[in-house]
């Protein structure tokens, strides 16, 4: 368990890092996926099924549709040229290492709470509860609001967008 | 593990009755023919990509198998198994944009494509018809959603979402009416430059996923084991064994839909049928 | 390596050729298909996936040029074959070691990816996007013979097309035999449109036709199965629309207007009247009208429309009086 765990902790880590040191953005985006999926796998040793298996579903189809769009905008859709993943060096350097040392500093400064009970028979009922119970019309109102959009969209984009049936000719 | 090299097998059996109905050779020739074919590529094409995208598929193939249950018995004990097979289904769009990007060929990132916007059509109705489904059974575990159609199966009394579960397993391997990211029409697209090796790994992932899909609809719509005289895993076997025959068969029988026009309706009709199926079961559980 | 040479051979007793005709060669490419049918194999759709090419009738320079593109960069092992030596195929020696090596890209490439640094140009909505100039044939499968469309895509959408005839002349094969080339025309549509079974089935009933035996009750049976289908229909419907004036401006004959579920409809009931025996009404084609009508009808479309587009035209180049 104590292996696989720092296993994966460096794998997260390193895709990580390879995000910016790869050439081209769809080795980017790649290593990005492959840094969440090793998050997804600590989630599911930490016990958490429910929501490990989630967090590698929803990165897989977020990061597709994200290299969709990143390849949309770039200059080389091709990816024949290597191009650099990184802008603005000093600033960017500047604000994670500040990010970093103030995380760092709260793991340390925190007082962690002494565990209190067992974990739930089941962690997806239990987080189905603490979420939706006492605030079950907030999440029913944002979750319908969200798919109306979406369809929404869609549904204007395929009437009259630049290739549907109208814009085609 | 049994499960998982069961559907290996019927995965096998899928490619020998797709190349009887299509009139060629069966799927260990073609496999010959792959294997001895010369590794080429084409000019600037990202290799490791592309292979990623090969071996991810049968690899999450392999890995949805896991959570199938013949009878009540499934390889992975686990609660979430219909959330896992999602997931695993959805390594199909990463596995086959790399193949097509990889290549670094215009029809195949096309086809690579293709597939992005046919996952982005499939992807929701397909989800809710899997929730329909395990919110009928109070479970997101396999076994236990085959179990809890002792009476009446769920694909008879939620036909709406039966029905969009088996056009998003279609749509999943990028099958039949759906086969567009691999379409003739654009040369073999996202698979069109993928070397002889590769592209039998890749196209066995395919029948794979066919396979699991097919194996997946027994718990979910076909009461699992449930069946007389014989034993629950043969039950689950003769039922998977239907579905993978029926999508099998289907491949060759619907022209192939494009996505330009398919979205539209999935978005529009496919969505709010699944989710009004869902409200009805949702009253009907509830009460 | 007795473990490969037994697989090659294993392999060898079902190859998979990839057909390429030239404007002459349409009686060959029929006489290709059918040999393939008798035999149990199947065409491939690109030649990437194999190393066997048949070339059927005589290419003139432009297109036997591009042959020999697409011929160098297949995969090992190869064989070059004519349409009658189907079954004398004897691979060469040119491979060095198809398992294990990574060997470095040989000769140019398929006709898809000599695809080169991408441009930009405004959209239709102003945007600023990519522009890839993509040929579409001429070795292509299931493609009018001698034909290339020079693209310009931005995503999969046409945004400018230029139709170029390659390959041109050699007398049309179809002469007196209209019911057979719809069929076939039909054939190659359905297999554009992804729909294998009742392409298979007219492509038996076009050889059949050729054959002389009879038809007209398989054909109807056909004829129901393709107009019933809503698939297909909505997949059609409203793509390729030609205005009537085209008729005058391009010369183009007037069962080209419309769409191209609708062209399709009329090649159905070209077919069952010719079968009665009646005439063709429609008389000559005019193929190369057809060609010149491609552009203005592709652009706007993406390119499983495109396809679609030129497979409900179908120009038959071998009519069209080759140019030096």
């Amino acid at each position: 368990m104590t292996v696989l765990f720092w296993v994966l902790a460096v794998a997260a880590v390193a895709s990580g890092a390879a995000v910016f040191a790869v050439g081209s953005m769809a080795r980017a985006t790649f290593a990005l996926l492959a840094s969440f999926l090793c998050v997804g796998g600590e989630l599911l040793l930490a016990g958490q099924h429910y929501l490990g298996v989630l967090v590698v579903l929803m990165m897989i189809m977020e990061m597709l549709v994200m290299a969709v769009f990143m390849v949309m905008y770039m200059m080389d859709p091709a990816g024949l040229m290597p191009m650099s993943m990184v802008h603005n060096r000093r600033g960017a350097l500047i604000v994670s290492g500040a990010v970093f040392a103030a995380l760092a500093a709260g793991v340390f400064a925190v007082p962690w709470p002494a565990r209190r009970g067992g974990p739930p028979r089941d962690p997806a009922a239990a987080l189905g509860q603490a979420i939706m119970g006492p605030k079950m019309l907030v999440m029913m109102v944002i979750g319908i609001a969200i798919l109306a959009t979406m369809i929404a969209t869609v549904v204007l984009a395929t009437r009259t967008g630049r290739y549907g049936e109208d814009g085609a000719r | 593990m049994l499960e998982v090299v069961v559907l290996g097998v019927l995965a096998v059996a899928a490619a020998s009755l797709d190349a009887v109905l299509a009139g060629g050779p069966g799927p260990f020739r073609e496999a010959a023919r792959l294997l001895v074919l010369e590794r080429r590529t084409t000019p600037q094409a990202d290799r490791l990509l592309a292979r990623i995208g090969a071996i991810a598929l049968p690899l999450a193939a392999a890995l949805a198998a896991l959570v199938v249950p013949f009878g009540g018995h499934a390889a992975l004990d686990t609660r979430v198994g219909v959330v896992w097979f999602n997931a695993m289904e959805v390594v199909g769009w990463a596995a086959v944009w790399l193949v097509g990007w990889g290549a670094n060929s215009a029809f195949a990132l096309v086809g690579g494509y293709r597939f992005i916007a046919q996952g982005l059509a499939y992807e929701l109705p397909h989800m809710f018809a899997l929730i329909t489904a395990a919110l009928a059974a109070h479970s997101l575990d396999l076994r236990a959603i085959g179990a809890a159609q002792g009476g009446l199966w769920f694909g008879v009394w939620m036909p709406v979402a039966f029905a969009v579960y088996l056009v998003s397993a279609l749509a999943m391997a990028f099958w039949g009416p759906f086969g567009a990211p691999l379409g003739a029409d654009i040369a073999g697209g996202a698979a069109l430059e993928l070397p002889g090796p590769d592209r039998l790994v890749f196209l066995a992932g395919r029948y794979g996923l066919l396979a699991v899909a097919s194996a997946v609809a027994v718990p979910l719509f076909l009461g699992g084991g449930g069946g007389p005289v014989l034993p629950a895993w043969l039950w689950s076997l003769v039922k998977t064994c239907a579905v993978l025959a029926l999508l099998v068969w289907a491949r060759r029988r619907l022209p192939v839909l494009r996505m330009d026009r398919f979205v539209q309706a999935a978005w529009v009709v496919l969505i709010p049928a699944v989710l009004l199926q869902m409200l009805v079961v949702a009253v009907v559980v509830v009460d | 390596m007795g473990l490969r040479e037994r697989l090659r051979g294993f392999a060898a007793r079902s190859p998979r050729p990839f057909v390429v005709s030239a404007a002459d060669g349409t009686g060959d490419r029929l006489a290709v298909e059918a040999g393939l049918r008798a035999r149990r194999w199947r065409p491939a759709v690109s030649p990437a996936e194999t190393g066997v090419l048949v070339v059927c009738g005589h290419p003139g320079e432009a297109l036997a040029e591009a042959i020999d593109v697409v011929w160098s960069a297949m995969p090992g092992p190869r064989a070059r074959i004519r349409p009658d030596e189907l079954d004398g195929i004897e691979p060469d020696g040119l491979e060095s070691d198809g398992l294990e090596s990574d060997g470095a890209p040989r000769g140019a490439a398929s006709p898809s990816d000599d695809v080169g640094m991408a441009d930009r140009a405004d959209d239709r909505d102003g945007l600023r996007l990519d522009v890839l100039h993509v040929p579409l044939g001429p070795v292509l499968a299931d493609w009018p013979a001698g034909l290339r469309l020079d693209l310009a895509l931005q995503g999969d959408v046409v945004q400018s097309a230029e139709a170029v005839i390659v390959d041109a002349g050699g007398g049309s094969f179809w002469a007196g035999r209209e019911a057979a080339r719809r069929l076939d025309g039909a054939a190659r549509f359905l297999r554009v449109a992804g729909w294998a079974d009742a392409a298979r089935r007219a492509a038996v009933l076009r050889d059949d036709v050729l054959d002389g035996r009879p038809v007209r009750d398989r054909f109807e049976a056909l004829e129901r199965t393709v107009r019933r289908s809503r698939l297909l229909r909505w997949m059609t419907r409203g793509v390729g629309n030609l205005a009537p004036d085209a008729v005058e401006r391009h010369g183009v004959p007037a069962w080209c207007v419309g769409d191209v579920a609708g062209r399709l409809d009329g090649w159905l009931r070209e077919i069952g009247a010719a079968l009665d025996g009646g005439g063709t009404p429609g008389g000559h084609d005019r193929d190369e009208a057809l060609v010149s009508v491609l552009p203005e009808l592709v652009t706007g479309a993406d390119l499983g429309q495109a396809r679609l587009i030129v497979a409900s035209l179908d120009p038959d180049l071998a009519a069209v009086t080759a140019r030096a």
